[in-house]
C-alpha cells in the first residue's frame, strides 16, 4: 500500500515543470540537506564497489598477477566458451537454480511461518528465549553443520533409525549417496540453519505494525488465524516484496560451502553447482579469469532476474526494489 | 504498556487454546532441534580431543578437559585479538548503521530528485564484485592495508540492509513527515528527531546484521592486515589454530615425529579445536541478539506519536 | 573527491575518537627500518611461510633462533599462512609487495614468472660456502630454465636411511585379526582380502557393531587413498597420476589400464561379499577416522601420516591389539613393492629473497641461511644440543634417552626450543651425516627401538623383523622421484586433464563398485567411454618431459 503510494507521487514529481540547468540548481537548494546526506555515499559506493570492475577485463584474458595491463594477454571469450562448452555445464547450471529456487521458497515460508507463530508467544520469556535458541545454528560454521548432517544421515545415524522404527523403511538408506535425495537434504540443512536467522527481520517488521489493529480486530470478533492473514502478514508485506525481489536477483547463487562438504562422487550430478565447478576449475588452478568470467555470468543474470521481478511486481501493483 | 494486559472481556476460546498449546510444543520441538548441535559442540570442546577421535560424544563429555580452552587461550595474540574485533564489531555496527540510515532515509523521501538513480546504484552493488585482486590493489592505493579502516571502510554500507531500511522508512505513516516539515524541520532534523526513534526494531535488525558480519569476518584480515599483529581478530586467530591443529599432512618431520609418543593428553585434533572455536566465536555474539531484541517491542510506540 | 570522501567520514565516524588511535598504532607498527636503528647490531627480516600453518614468531623467541642470531645478527619475523596460498601470494604478486625471504608454496613458479624472487647463484658464490657444500649434488637441478637458482628447498639427500617407522602408504590389519588368525603375512591383494574375509566371516560384530571388513577415505582432495593403489599393487612407488617406466623414462597414465580394472574389480568383488564399507564414498575425514578409531575396521589402505590421528590414538590406549599394522601389498608375488618412498630430491617450493630487498640485506640472509647449512647447526635443528636433548655413546653413535624421547616430543618442549620451526623449511639434509648418524632421530635404530612397546614387540617377534619397515623392499633408484613434483602449468591442457579425471573418478568409480559383478564389465567400459574424452597424452609429455630431464640432471651431477 505505501509502496504503491510511492510510483504516483513519483510519477508526478518526474512532470517537474522546472526545466534545465536552472530548475535542476533551484531543486539542488532545496534539497541539499538529502543531497549531503547521500553525495559522499554515492563517491564511497563509486570507489570501493565500482572501481574495482575493471578487474572483469581479466575474464578475457590469460590473467597473471605479475603483469601489468598492458602487458595482459587478451583471449577474448575463451573463458566463457571453456565454461560454456563444458559437458556438464548445463547440468551444473540445472543444479544452481534447483537448489537455489528450494532455499528460496523454503528460506521464505519457514522464516515467515516462524516470525508468525513466535510473535503469536504470549509468554514474553518463552518469547525471547525461543528466538535466541532458534538462530544459533547460524553460527555455527558450514564445516561444523555440515559435518553434523552427515552424521545423522550415515547408515546408523538418527535418521535412518527413527524411519527404521516407525516402519517407513526396511533398510537403511544411504542419503548422501542417492543423488536425488541431495537437493532435498540441502534444503532442510538451509532451512535448519538459517530459519531463526531469516525470521529475525520478519519480527522486526511484525513489531512495527500498529497494535491498535489487533485490538480493533479482537473486538469485531476476527479469530486467532485471521488476525494472523489480515493483520500480522499485510504487515509484512512490503517487507517480503523486497526481499523477495532481491533474493530473486540472487539466483544463481546458491552458496558453495555446503556443496562442497556435502557433496561427493555419488551425488556430484546433484550437489555440482556453479560456485563448486569455479572452485574446481578456477581458483584453485589459479585460473583468476575463469572466476571472473563465471562471476560476470552470474552477474549478468542476476541483472534479468531482478529487472524482471522488479517490473513484474510493480505491473502487480506491489511497488518495486527502484 | 497497558494495552498489552489482557483486558477481562476478552475470553481464550478453545482455538486459542489449541493454538497455542500446539505452538508451545512446536517451538519446544524447533528449540531442540537447534540446540542440540550447540550443545554438542559443547561437549566436544570439553573432551579430550584424543578421546574425540574416537566419536560418539553427544550431550556429556566422556574424559573430561580444560585443555582445548587453554589450547586456545594459551596464545598471548588472542587478547589483542578479541579486543580489536570487540572494536570493529562496535564501530563497524555503529557507523555502518548511522550511515546506512541517513541515506536509507533520503532515498525513502518520494521527493528526492536522485532517489530513483542513486537507489539503483546502490543496489547493482549487490550482484557484482570486482574480484579479489583489483579490490586488493584499490585498498593499497588507498594506502588502507595496515590500518584499522580496512575493516570499516570497504563495507560501510551494504546495499542489502539499506533496501531494508528504505522499505521500513517508507512505511512509517507519511503524516509524520508533513507535519515535522510544516513546523519547519529540516530533513536533518526529522531524520534524527523523528525517524530514528520511530525505526528501533530496523536499526536493531540491522545493527545486528552488520555486527554479525563484522564479528565474523577473517577473510579481510587474511587478506590485508596478516602481518599486523596488533590488528589481528578473533576469527582470525580462530583460524589459525585450527589449520595449525591439521599440519599432519606438510613436511615428513611432522609426522616421523608424530608418530612418536606424544604425551597423551596434549593433543589437540581439528575437530576439538573446531568444536572449541565454534564456542569461543560464538558465544559472544549471540549475547548480542538477547539485548537487541528489546527494542522490538519499542515499535508500540509508533502509535503514539501518531 | 578522495580527500572529501575521508572528511565526510571521518566527520561520520566523530563519535567514535578511541577508533583513530588505533589506527595510529597501525601506521608505525614494527618496520624493520626503525628496529636496525634501535638496536644497531641485531637485523629483523620478514619471513613469510606459506607451506603450511604454524605459530607467527620471531625466531629469537626460540632457543635455536637466539644462537643463531647471537651468531649473525639477524633473526626474523615469520609469519604463516592462513587460507588459500594462490590467493595470499597472488596478491603479493599483483602489488609487488614481497616479504623479504618467501616460501610461496605452489605458487611458486608464480612468483618466479612474476620476479619476485631475486637469482641467487652469486650470493651463493660468494656468501654461502656450506650451502654449496650441501646442495653441490643438487644445483644443477635447482637451476630455471635461464639458468639461475631461485629458492632453496629443504631436504638434500645424503645416502639413503631406511626409516624405522612406516609413515608411507600400506594396507593396514588390525592387531587383533592378526593374533586370532595366527600371524598371516599378507603379500597379495587376494591375501589381504582373504584374511579380511575370514575374520570377518567368524565375527560379524566387534564390541557390538557390526564389523566393517574394508574401508577407504575418499574425501574431498584426499581421494587418491583409493585411486592410487593400483600403482602401488603394480609395485610402483607414489608418482602421482602416472607410472614411470624404468627403462624409457616415459610417463604412462594407469586409471584406464588393466591394473585400475582389476583394483575396481576385486573391490566390487568385496562389495559383493559384503565386505567393503558402504559409506566410504560419503563419509567425511572425521567419519573415517573415528571409524578405524573404533576397532571396527578389519582392514584399509592408508597412507600412515593421512590416518595418524587414528592410529596415534590407538596407539596411546592400553589395548595393545585394537591397533594395526601395515604390510606392503602387491598384485602377485612377482611383484616387487615399493611403498618406502626412494630419495628424492624436490627443487621447488623452497624459500627465496625477494626484489626489493637491499643488497647488504641479502648478503645478511643468504649468510644466515649459510649458518644453518653448517652440518653442525643440522645437528642443532635435528638432534639439539648433545646432553640436552641426545646422548652419545662410546662408538659416537646418537641416542636419546626415554626422558629426552619424552621431552623432544613435547610441543610446548619444541616450540620453545625451536624444532618446530627450524627443523624444516630451511637448508637441510636428509639420510646420514657423515658420521653415520641419520639426519632424523626417529629415523635411528637407537631411537626408534625406544619408542617400541610390548605390543609392537609382540608384532615384531611374531614377523620376525626389527622394525615394522622390516617387510617392506628397499627403493629403487628413481633420479626422478618424485613425478608429481612436474610443475604443471595453469591452464594448460594438462591441468585440465588432472582436475577432470579427478571428477571422473570420483563420479564413477563408486558406480563402478556397487554395481553387481555381472554389471562390472560395462560399468568399466562405461567409464573408458568417458576416459577417452580425456586428454591423457598432455599430462604423460608434461611428466615424461619433466622425468627425463631431472633424471639426466641427477645423473650428470654424480658424476
Amino acid at each position: 500500500m505505501q509502496a504503491g503510494s510511492n510510483t504516483t507521487i513519483k510519477s508526478v514529481s518526474t512532470k517537474n515543470p522546472d526545466k534545465g540547468i536552472r530548475g535542476f540548481l533551484k531543486k539542488c537548494k532545496e534539497q541539499q540537506a538529502l543531497l549531503w546526506m547521500t553525495i559522499p555515499f554515492v563517491i564511497w559506493v563509486v570507489i570501493f564497489k565500482y572501481l574495482p570492475v575493471w578487474g572483469w577485463s581479466m575474464a578475457f584474458q590469460n590473467y597473471k598477477p605479475a603483469l601489468s595491463f598492458s602487458e595482459q594477454e587478451w583471449v577474448g571469450f575463451k573463458h566463457f566458451i571453456f565454461l560454456f562448452t563444458d559437458d556438464r555445464f548445463l547440468g551444473v547450471l540445472r543444479n544452481t537454480l534447483a537448489q537455489s529456487l528450494i532455499n528460496l521458497v523454503l528460506g521464505f515460508v519457514t522464516a515467515i511461518t516462524l516470525a508468525v507463530l513466535i510473535n503469536e508467544l504470549s509468554n514474553m520469556k518463552f518469547k525471547r528465549v525461543v528466538q535466541t535458541i532458534s538462530y544459533l545454528p547460524h553460527f555455527l560454521s558450514w564445516v561444523v553443520a555440515a559435518a553434523l548432517v552427515s552424521s545423522v544421515l550415515s547408515i546408523d545415524g538418527i535418521i535412518n533409525e527413527i524411519l527404521m522404527g516407525l516402519g517407513f523403511i526396511n533398510e537403511e538408506i544411504l542419503w548422501l549417496g542417492v543423488g536425488e535425495y541431495f537437493w532435498g537434504i540441502l534444503g532442510a540443512a538451509e532451512t535448519w540453519k538459517n530459519v531463526g536467522w531469516n525470521a529475525i527481520i520478519y519480527l522486526a517488521a511484525i513489531s512495527m505494525v500498529d497494535q491498535e489493529q489487533y485490538e480493533a480486530a479482537k473486538i469485531d470478533g476476527a479469530s486467532r488465524i485471521q488476525r494472523i492473514f489480515h493483520i500480522t502478514i499485510p504487515g509484512m508485506k512490503s517487507v517480503i516484496i523486497v526481499l523477495l525481489i532481491m533474493n530473486i536477483g540472487y539466483i544463481l547463487e546458491s552458496g558453495f560451502e555446503p556443496q562442497y562438504l556435502l557433496g561427493n562422487g555419488q551425488n556430484v550430478e546433484y550437489s555440482e553447482n556453479i560456485d563448486v565447478f569455479v572452485i574446481k576449475y578456477g581458483i584453485s588452478m589459479f585460473n583468476f579469469s575463469l572466476a571472473t568470467a563465471a562471476g560476470m555470468f552470474k552477474t549478468v543474470i542476476s541483472f534479468v532476474f531482478l529487472i524482471a521481478a522488479n517490473s513484474l511486481s510493480k505491473k502487480m501493483g506491489q511497488g518495486g526494489l527502484y | 504498556m497497558f494495552k498489552r494486559k489482557k483486558k477481562p472481556g476478552f475470553m481464550r476460546t478453545k482455538e486459542d487454546i489449541i493454538f497455542d498449546t500446539s505452538n508451545i510444543i512446536f517451538m519446544i520441538i524447533l528449540c531442540v532441534l537447534m540446540l542440540y548441535p550447540f550443545l554438542n559442540q559443547v561437549a566436544l570442546s570439553v573432551n579430550d580431543a584424543t578421546d574425540s577421535v574416537r566419536g560418539g560424544i553427544y550431550l556429556w563429555p566422556r574424559e573430561f578437559t580444560w585443555h582445548n580452552y587453554e589450547h586456545v587461550f594459551d596464545k598471548a595474540a588472542i587478547y589483542q585479538a578479541i579486543f580489536i574485533s570487540v572494536l570493529r564489531t562496535i564501530i563497524g555496527a555503529g557507523v555502518g548503521l548511522f550511515c546506512t540510515a541517513m541515506v536509507a532515509y533520503a532515498i525513502a523521501q518520494p521527493k528526492f530528485m536522485f532517489k530513483r538513480s542513486i537507489t539503483i546504484i546502490f543496489i547493482m552493488t549487490m550482484y557484482f564484485n570486482g574480484g579479489l585482486i583489483p579490490t586488493f590493489l584499490l585498498m593499497r592505493d588507498l594506502q588502507l592495508i595496515g590500518s584499522f579502516w580496512v575493516y570499516i571502510l570497504p563495507t560501510l554500507i551494504s546495499a542489502f540492509n539499506l533496501i531494508i531500511m528504505r522499505s521500513f522508512i517508507e512505511g512509517l505513516p507519511t503524516s509524520i513527515f508533513e507535519s515535522a516539515r510544516i513546523d519547519g524541520a529540516g530533513d536533518f532534523r526529522i531524520f534524527f528527531k523523528i525517524v530514528l526513534p520511530l525505526s528501533l526494531p530496523v536499526l536493531a535488525t540491522v545493527a545486528l546484521f552488520v555486527a554479525v558480519f563484522q564479528w565474523n569476518q577473517w577473510f579481510d584480515v587474511f587478506l590485508y592486515n596478516s602481518s599486523q599483529e596488533h590488528l589481528t581478530t578473533l576469527q582470525y586467530e580462530l583460524m589459525k589454530i585450527l589449520q595449525n591443529s591439521s599440519t599432519t599432512s606438510s613436511g615428513d618431520m611432522a609426522s616421523a615425529f608424530a608418530n612418536s609418543s606424544d604425551g597423551g593428553g596434549n593433543m589437540v585434533t581439528p575437530k576439538s579445536i573446531q568444536a572449541t572455536m565454534t564456542i569461543v566465536a560464538s558465544v559472544p555474539i549471540i549475547m548480542v541478539y538477547p539485548f537487541l531484541q528489546r527494542y522490538f517491542v519499542k515499535g508500540m510506540t509508533l502509535g503514539a506519536v501518531k | 573527491m578522495l580527500a572529501a570522501l575521508f572528511l565526510v567520514l571521518a566527520a561520520c565516524s566523530g563519535d567514535s575518537e578511541e577508533a583513530g588511535s588505533s589506527d595510529d598504532n597501525g601506521n608505525d607498527g614494527g618496520d624493520d627500518a626503525s628496529s636496525e636503528e634501535d638496536s644497531g647490531e641485531v637485523f629483523t627480516y620478514d619471513y613469510f611461510d606459506a607451506s603450511g600453518p604454524g605459530e607467527d614468531i620471531n625466531t629469537s623467541e626460540t632457543e635455536l633462533g637466539k644462537m643463531f642470531e647471537e651468531e649473525t645478527g639477524v633473526n626474523f619475523d615469520i609469519e604463516h599462512i592462513v587460507g588459500d596460498v594462490n590467493q595470499k601470494i597472488g596478491t603479493m604478486i599483483a602489488s609487488g609487495e614481497y616479504p623479504h625471504l618467501l616460501n610461496a608454496e605452489q605458487s611458486t613458479d608464480a612468483v618466479i614468472d612474476a620476479g619476485g624472487f631475486i637469482p641467487l647463484n652469486d650470493l651463493l658464490e660468494e656468501h654461502a660456502p656450506n650451502i654449496m657444500k650441501m646442495y653441490g649434488p643438487y644445483l644443477e637441478l635447482m637451476k630455471r630454465d635461464d639458468g639461475n637458482i631461485y629458492v632453496i628447498s629443504s631436504g638434500a639427500a645424503h645416502g639413503y636411511k631406511k626409516p624405522a617407522n612406516l609413515n608411507q602408504g600400506a594396507w593396514f590389519i588390525k592387531r587383533d585379526v592378526l593374533r586370532e588368525l595366527g600371524y598371516p603375512q599378507p603379500k597379495t591383494l587376494d591375501d589381504f582380502f582373504s584374511i579380511v574375509e575370514e575374520y570377518t566371516a567368524a565375527n560379524p560384530q566387534i564390541d557390538g557393531a557390526d564389523t566393517i571388513g574394508f574401508t577407504a577415505l575418499t574425501h574431498d582432495w584426499r581421494f587418491f587413498a583409493l585411486s592410487n593403489q593400483p600403482m602401488h599393487l603394480a609395485g610402483y612407488p607414489n608418482d602421482g597420476g602416472a607410472l614411470i617406466d624404468m627403462d624409457t623414462r616415459e610417463a604412462e597414465v594407469y586409471q584406464n589400464k588393466e591394473i585400475t580394472k582389476n583394483w575396481l574389480e576385486k573391490l566390487n568383488e568385496i562389495n559383493d561379499k559384503g565386505l567393503f564399507d558402504q559409506e566410504a564414498f560419503t563419509q567425511n575425514y572425521d567419519e573415517y577416522l573415528a571409524k578405524i578409531t573404533s576397532g571396527r575396521v578389519v582392514g584399509f589402505f592408508d597412507y600412515r601420516w593421512q590416518a595418524a590421528q587414528a592410529l596415534d590414538t590407538l596407539d596411546q590406549d592400553d589395548d595393545i591389539y585394537n591397533d594395526y599394522m601395515g604390510f606392503p601389498v602387491v598384485f602377485d608375488e612377482n611383484v616387487k613393492d615399493q611403498y618406502l618412498d626412494p630419495i628424492g630430491f624436490t627443487a621447488s617450493p623452497g624459500m627465496g629473497i625477494t626484489v626489493g630487498t637491499p643488497e647488504e640485506d641479502q648478503i645478511r640472509i643468504i649468510k644466515y641461511l649459510d649458518h644453518i647449512a653448517k652440518e653442525e647447526t643440522q645437528k642443532l635443528i635435528t638432534w639439539g644440543i648433545e646432553g640436552e636433548t641426545y646422548e652419545v655413546d662410546d662408538d659416537g653413535r646418537y641416542y636419546r634417552t626415554e626422558e629426552q624421547v619424552d621431552e623432544t616430543s613435547l610441543t610446548e618442549f619444541r616450540d620453545s626450543f625451536g624444532f618446530t620451526y627450524f627443523e624444516w623449511g630451511w637448508p637441510r639434509m636428509n639420510g646420514m651425516y657423515e658420521d653415520g648418524n641419520a639426519v632424523e632421530p626417529p629415523k635411528q635404530e637407537e631411537v626408534a627401538s625406544m619408542m617400541y612397546d610390548e605390543g609392537d614387540q609382540e608384532f615384531l617377534d611374531a614377523y620376525e623383523i626389527e622394525t615394522f619397515t622390516g617387510l617392506f623392499s628397499e627403493p629403487d633408484e628413481r633420479p626422478w622421484y618424485p613425478a608429481y613434483d612436474a610443475p604443471i602449468e595453469t591452464g594448460s591442457d594438462a591441468q585440465l586433464y588432472e582436475q577432470q579425471l579427478d571428477d571422473l573418478m570420483k563420479r564413477k568409480y563408486p558406480e563402478i563398485i556397487f554395481s553387481a559383478p555381472s554389471e562390472f564389465d560395462s560399468q568399466w567400459e562405461s567409464y573408458l567411454g568417458e576416459f577417452e574424452g580425456l586428454n591423457p597424452e598432455a599430462y604423460e609429455e608434461v611428466i615424461t618431459n619433466f622425468v627425463q630431464k631431472k633424471a639426466e640432471l641427477v645423473e650428470s651431477s654424480r658424476e
